[in-house]
């Protein structure tokens, strides 16, 4: 039927939207074996899994409420990735971050909420940000590579967080067995938004920030230079641009915006800082994976996370319903993350299969 | 404060740089074979997990090092097969393997053991300390060195092997050719991605050792993501040990030393957080003192 060659644009369409369904059936079978192997049945899993992600109203706020710290970090990996850094610290700079924001807003609790908001906000992404510019440093001055830097720095930076919240700034008050800080002030909490959920106002950042980024990097000097050092640092510099001041203007980006995804949980959620919150359910490596599916397209990530968020919470449920065990949600990212990597190559595949002249 | 620096702290140093000694001979092969391999960790973890549930279903600590070695090599041969035939990234893909170590350990130990957080069974027994006969009556050496696990001895005659493979065999040969320059190497009629594969499963036994040695040697426990960044302290090692098995060596024992130190340091004055980031901390000295050195010396 075939005989005049289909235009080239929608051909890749057809391909990439097949290469698409190839990678969600590829997730599918994936958490299907590993259900099997549990011994259940793959079938009411699934089912169990969608109950709990988007079953009920409060099922899919909670699912929205869990992909703002993940969406954060998507951007923030991206900001990274455009300038050709993996940042795996972003883990550290969100602790960093959600805790001063914690500090500074119990210290300086006496001004203007109008003012005390925007400046623990502030005072949190600049420590992040602060967290994230040493790596970045001795990559351009040592050549010492950031990504190993980045990550263990994470380590540091919650052994750090943990001390501190253990020792010096612990809340005695009601003999609390978890170690956390003393709770923020009322005032510059976030509101719910929803009734009778969990969603608070904090969503409006996983909207506003995605889009801030866009504008920054195809709008703005800046922006510009900075992919350009990412895309051909050679090239970059023989054009005058000063890449290695790229490096550090792109992860102190990178970290401000994990502290913002911090802080945004002290004031959303736990409204203080609490010894291991924000590391357990691994909210910095679930935007780290958001980011790649989205091909580092910020605004793509609001899709891909709240994607990877209703899988999270869709696991917790599928846990408490069927027993099986809710890390099978990483278990399918990782292989979403596989399938992804290697995406070109299937497109190549399917584009030979379908259209072989 | 009572004295840091003894006969004790070297038994332990052994001991604890035997992991990050092996996952970075691991990593050095897959380096020399031109892959950038950030996936030690993952495979050291299915290692560290396999090896548990190998003396668990068998009661033989063997078997489990056996069962530690295949999952990782395993691993390692999906990280190869992603890496070399599909030509995906390889940082992309390494953290893939890591994340699906963190995932599929948990949720096998969650069904396996029903435990959540870490499984521990007194009555599992583990590798066997070897007394080596003459030695171990020597004060002070015997202390030191007699008394491991039969990994920690391997991992000795590893570092001599890798070093024949490398510059004295002809694979070894044709390992290098093809990570200096793999259009070159393929053109002399090496089999590039044979060679590369090679790498792989060689990284993937390490690994499976070095998890082995952290879950069946010391105690016989597995606790979620156990390997807490070793996989990575293990990539500073090939670095500053530029992928020279002997150079590693030193580089290894240096960042066990910080890990003996940390866990010697433990509920004395210093608070535990800041003596569990020691090997960190010392890890990201070590990187940065390397670099310093060349740079120093050429502007004096």
């Amino acid at each position: 039927m075939l005989q005049k060659p289909l235009n080239p644009g929608l051909r890749t369409f057809i391909t990439q939207t097949l290469v698409l369904l190839i990678l969600a059936a590829f997730a599918l079978l994936i958490g299907a074996i590993a259900v099997a192997i549990a011994g259940k049945s793959p079938v009411t899993a699934f089912q169990e899994l969608l109950q709990g992600a988007l079953g009920t109203r409060t099922n899919i706020a909670a699912s929205i409420t869990r992909s703002i710290p993940i969406i954060i970090n998507g951007v923030a990996a991206t900001i990274a990735f455009k300038a050709g850094l993996f940042n795996l610290g972003l883990e550290g700079q969100m602790v960093i971050g959600a805790l001063t924001g914690a500090v500074f807003a119990n210290a300086f609790k006496d001004l203007p909420p109008f003012l005390l908001l925007p400046l623990t906000i502030l005072a949190a992404a600049t420590a992040g940000g602060a967290w994230a510019l040493p790596p970045a440093w001795w990559q351009v001055r040592f050549k010492v590579p950031l990504l190993v830097t980045t990550l263990l720095l994470n380590y540091i930076a919650n052994y750090f967080a943990s001390y501190l919240v253990n020792f010096p700034l612990r809340d005695l008050s009601g003999g609390a067995a978890v170690p956390q800080t003393v709770m923020i002030p009322e005032a510059i909490r976030f509101g719910i938004i929803l009734e009778g959920t969990r969603l608070h106002a904090g969503v409006f950042a996983i909207i506003l920030l995605p889009i801030l980024v866009t504008w920054f990097f195809s709008r703005t000097s800046l922006g510009y230079r900075i992919r350009m050092s990412g895309l051909n640092p050679d090239f970059a510099q023989y054009g005058g641009i000063h890449t290695s001041r790229m490096v550090l203007i792109a992860m102190f980006g990178s970290g401000a915006v994990a502290g913002i995804a911090g802080v945004i949980q002290v004031l959303g959620v736990d409204f203080r800082y609490i010894d291991g919150t924000l590391v357990t359910p691994a909210f910095a490596w679930s935007g780290f994976i958001a980011a790649i599916l989205a091909s580092s397209n910020p605004l793509l990530i609001i899709g891909t996370g709240l994607f990877l968020a209703a899988l999270k919470v869709g696991a917790a449920g599928m846990q408490r319903n069927t027993q099986i065990p809710l890390q099978i949600a990483d278990v399918v990212q990782a292989g979403i993350i596989f399938m992804v990597a290697i995406r070109l190559r299937i497109g190549e595949f399917v584009k030979r299969l379908l259209f072989p002249n | 404060m009572p004295a840091i620096f003894d006969v004790a702290l070297l038994a332990s140093t052994i001991r604890l740089f035997t992991p990050i000694l092996l996952a970075a001979l691991g990593g050095m092969f897959t380096s020399r074979a031109g892959i950038f391999n950030v996936a030690l960790e993952g495979m050291m973890l299915f290692g560290s997990f396999f090896g548990v549930v190998g003396v668990f279903w068998t009661g033989s600590a063997y078997i489990g090092l056996a069962l530690a070695v295949l999952s990782a090599t395993i691993v390692a041969l999906i990280f190869g097969f992603f890496v070399i035939q599909f030509k995906g990234d390889a940082t992309i893909i390494g953290l893939a393997i890591n994340i699906l170590a963190l995932g599929l350990t948990t949720y096998t130990m969650r069904l396996i053991f029903g435990v959540t957080g870490g499984y521990y069974d007194p009555n599992l027994q583990g590798l066997p300390n070897i007394t080596i006969p003459i030695i171990s009556d020597i004060p002070l050496l015997g202390q030191v060195v007699s008394g491991h696990s039969i990994i920690v001895y391997a991992a000795f005659v590893i570092v001599g092997l890798a070093y024949i493979f490398l510059f004295r065999h002809p694979v070894g040969l044709h390992l290098r050719a093809v990570g200096e320059n793999p259009q070159a190497a393929g053109s002399l009629g090496i089999h590039v991605k044979r060679v590369q594969y090679l790498s792989v499963i060689l990284c993937g036994m390490l690994c499976g050792l070095a998890g082995a040695q952290l879950s069946i040697s010391i105690v016989t426990q597995f606790v979620e993501g156990m390997t807490a960044g070793r996989g990575f302290i293990a990539l500073v090692a090939i670095m500053f040990g530029q992928a020279h098995p002997v150079k590693i060596l030193g580089a290894s024992l240096l960042f066990g030393l910080a890990y003996a130190a940390s866990l010697r340091l433990q509920g004395g004055a210093i608070p535990t957080q800041f003596v569990a980031m020691l090997p960190y901390v010392a890890t990201i000295l070590v990187l940065i003192g390397t670099r310093l050195r060349p740079r120093q010396s050429s502007t004096t």
